[in-house]
């Protein structure tokens, strides 16, 4: 039964070996001008993907199974886990993780070879080369420094992992999602070595690498929030962004695909911006592999992490070397073409763009620098020092701010040239609100602080001036007979999924403005009984409640809060899991559109000096955290409605 | 032998993912009740300075999160301090002094750490400046006639 595993495993390396042979293949026919070789190099490509995707559902089987006589399963699973997590134990591990990595990777080519009449051959022949230089090094990484087809000869009776935080579905199912993220961009990447080998990058480049850029935009985004939200309710401080490593590395490829997508519209609008945005298609992909590295290497934990086992790492770095060093060359080699200049004034949509594009490529910038600022320091000077929420907050607030400010007005004035009054006057709206929202929140807080005001000032701007930006557009279309009731028709024009996502944004300010000024919290020791008062809610703790179930013991607490919009009950639990002697709580929250009561219970306490025990219990508001995942929400709806609505008149269609 | 080394390999990963979960999944236990002073302003300079020390033996967490027990001694002594009249920046130099630069979870702005500050702006600016001189410098060609416009739409 279990020779599937070595079956898996001679797939993998076969896949390796017909990838290389593919790079091979079509690089010789392109060379030689030989056509059958071209056409025969391409349908290499479905057959890596069935290869890998065998290697893959071998480790899936042997972990459905149990069977422990693979290390990996051995290691990360345990025949009394639920099924679903049996499953998901698969990528919640450094070996598994790289199988599916490489397996998005080939998925990514298959999605590219089924929609390969979309393209013209040669340029579709170039794309090959480079996905399947990827997906080779990635192949050839999994199998020499990665293995997860490593058997053991005596299986023990059980697996070790069953590490009960880790069994939840967000965190199931972020990993994946991210990794279509990180890995979707090398589409991105490959069409930007693509377009560079043939010289030739235009608005039709542009009008075909952005729906890949979107789709793993999409992804990127929605692993992102999953592992915020995840945080929020599973770690127990109500924290939901930790400026992590791990998060940084998701973030930065975040930021430069956003900008990568802006830089697109130009490209696909008005035909320049080229060498820039290639650069940005390799800079995407570039930050998604630098955060594969150093989540995977442990260098950011400790250098000497690092130093213990460099294999994996060292590999990463050189496959992050030789795909950037690759693409780079070739930039500078065809440099001359992509210079092309373009008639704009200062005030357009296009100078928006550019702006926007600086300051989210700086965050970027300023993020990488931070994430691996303490490496840099122990290396060179040999001292240790700490980076962190602090140092991010404060560097890229200034960024953000700027950001929030023109947000509005450049994603809402024209083509080539606007005037700068009329398109002011355009925004009167949005703005008088932001300042009436302004005035409110100083009227209720007397003295509120920067964050809170400038947060929630600027949310209202983007908000409404993205809702103006629609109207405007939508009032002015004029629905002539034959197109009138093309929905599409009316999306496009009013460019409904950026405004969509604009609006997210700004959520999504405002709800981490409100949270992180205005939350409530009381910690405090209590007995059976006991009655306290925080912001407006009586919370009455009636005590804590024993139960024994299937693998843990848990003690459930019972706490009724009375609040304004009525009566509800929490019961805020701890768990003993004694098969790993581990503790972990799991807390209650009721949710609000306004604010999230989020209560924790910790630990008990029998003082030796009397006869009262107590139990601690912490209680948090957050005020307008929902908007926060509402906010996320929408920025990925707007992005799966830009996905569907294609532009597809691109080069005659510049916008009024 | 590699088996052997394997093994060990995994039972090192193991005691390592139990600190870990020991350290870091334990949830709520960060700041408890008995720590809290009865000063409520000191009480509030205690959490604004707590958020930015380091938790020593945590992966990346403040000692206002960490349930460790070096967190609980720092956070005891910070509040120690304060009591003692001490002010946000003689605490600070204080633990640094004791412990390092590592606690700092908001790096000093020294000379080492100087491009850490300061590339982010430096670089913003730079190209700001660049992207505005270059555009003044090309901003003329939007005075040629319209020809152009439709010349560059054809390429």
């Amino acid at each position: 039964m279990s020779s599937t595993i070595e079956i898996g495993h001679f797939c993998v390396i076969l896949a390796l070996i017909l990838s290389i042979s593919q790079l091979f293949i079509i690089s010789l026919g392109n060379l030689k001008e030989w056509v059958e070789w071209i056409s025969i190099g391409i349908f290499i490509t479905p057959i890596v993907f069935f290869l890998v995707l065998m290697g893959l559902l071998s480790i899936l089987f042997a972990f459905i199974r149990s069977d422990f006589s693979l290390m990996l399963v051995a290691q990360h699973s345990h025949s009394l886990k639920p099924m679903l997590y049996k499953i998901t134990g698969l990528w919640g591990n450094h070996e598994g993780s790289m199988m599916l990595w490489v397996f998005f990777m080939s998925l990514f080519s298959l999605l590219l070879f089924l929609l390969r009449h979309q393209y013209p051959v040669k340029f579709f022949s170039y794309l090959l080369i480079s996905q399947s230089i990827i997906v080779s090094a990635f192949l050839y990484y999994l199998i020499f420094a990665s293995n997860p087809f490593v058997r053991i000869l005596t299986p023990p009776p059980d697996g070790l992992g069953l590490n009960p935080v880790l069994q939840d579905p967000a965190l199931a199912f972020h990993p994946p999602m991210l990794y279509l993220g990180y890995v979707g961009l090398c589409i991105s990447y490959s069409f930007a070595v693509a377009g560079m080998i043939e010289g030739k990058v235009d608005s039709r480049w542009a009008s075909w690498v952005r729906p890949w850029t979107l789709v793993s935009w999409i992804f990127l985004t929605i692993g992102i929030s999953l592992g915020s939200w995840w945080a929020y309710y599973e770690l127990g401080w109500g924290g939901f962004w930790f400026w992590d490593p791990v998060e940084n590395s998701s973030l930065m490829p975040w930021l430069a695909a956003t900008a990568l997508l802006h830089s697109l519209n130009v490209l696909l609008k008005r035909n320049f911006l080229k060498s820039w945005t290639l650069l940005l298609a390799l800079f995407a992909f570039t930050f998604s592999l630098i955060g594969t590295f150093i989540v995977r290497s442990g260098i950011i934990a400790s250098v000497h992490a690092f130093a213990v086992d460099p294999e994996r790492g060292i590999y990463l770095l050189l496959i992050i070397l030789l795909l950037f060093s690759f693409a780079f060359v070739l930039y500078i080699y065809r440099f001359k073409n992509f210079s092309g200049n373009s008639v704009f004034g200062i005030f357009s949509r296009e100078s928006g763009l550019i702006f926007n594009n600086l300051l989210l490529t700086v965050s970027a910038l300023v993020i990488f620098l931070g994430t691996i600022w303490p490496f840099i320091i122990e290396v060179f000077l040999g001292e240790q020092i700490s980076v962190g929420p602090p140092y991010f907050n404060l560097s890229l607030a200034p960024f953000a701010f700027i950001m929030g400010i023109f947000l509005p007005l450049g994603a809402s004035i024209k083509w080539r040239r606007d005037f700068v009054l009329p398109s002011i006057h355009r925004l009167q709206f949005a703005f008088y609100i932001s300042v009436a929202t302004a005035a409110i929140i100083i009227f209720i807080f007397k003295n509120p602080s920067f964050l809170l005001f400038t947060g929630v000032a600027l949310s209202a701007w983007i908000i409404i001036g993205s809702m103006t930006d629609f109207w405007s557009r939508f009032k002015n279309i004029n629905l002539s007979p034959k197109m009138s009731s093309s929905i599409t028709f009316i999306l496009t024009r009013t460019e409904f999924g950026k405004n969509i996502s604009h609006m997210g944004v700004g959520l999504l300010i405002f709800g981490i403005a409100a949270v992180s000024t205005l939350e409530k919290e009381v910690i405090k020791e209590v007995q059976v009984g006991d009655r306290f008062i925080l912001a407006g809610y009586e919370i009455t703790f009636n005590g804590v409640k024993r139960e024994t179930r299937s693998n843990y013991i848990a003690d459930v607490a019972f706490l009724s809060i009375n609040g304004e919009a009525g009566t509800f009950t929490l019961f805020p639990e701890k768990r003993f899991y004694s098969s790993q002697e581990a503790v972990t709580s799991e807390v209650a929250i009721k949710k609000y559109i306004s604010q999230d009561v989020y209560a924790v219970l910790g630990d008990f306490r029998k003082p030796k000096d009397s006869s009262e025990n107590y139990w601690v219990l912490r209680i948090y508001i957050k005020p307008f955290i929902s908007f926060i995942w509402f906010g996320s929400f929408f920025v990925v709806l707007g992005g799966f409605i830009s996905l569907f609505i294609r532009k597809r008149n691109f080069s005659k269609n510049v916008e009024i | 032998m590699i088996r052997h080394q394997k093994l060990r390999e995994i039972f090192l990963n193991v005691a390592i993912g139990i600190l870990c979960f020991v350290f870091f999944s334990t949830p709520g236990q960060a700041v408890e009740p008995d720590e809290v002073l009865e000063n409520s302003s000191l009480e509030l300079r205690a959490r604004n300075l707590s958020k930015e020390l380091r938790c020593l033996v945590c992966m990346n967490e403040s000692i206002d999160e960490s349930n460790s027990i070096i967190a609980r001694d720092l956070r005891l002594l910070l509040r120690d301090r304060l009591k003692a009249g001490d002010s946000d920046e003689e605490i600070l130099n204080f633990l640094v002094g004791r412990y390092g630069e590592y606690i700092l979870l908001k790096p000093v702005l020294d000379g080492k750490n100087i491009f850490l500050w300061f590339v982010g702006p430096f670089v913003f600016v730079i190209c700001l400046v660049g992207l505005l001189t270059s555009f003044m410098s090309g901003a003329n060609l939007d005075k040629k006639p319209k020809r152009t416009i439709g010349s560059n739409k054809n390429k």
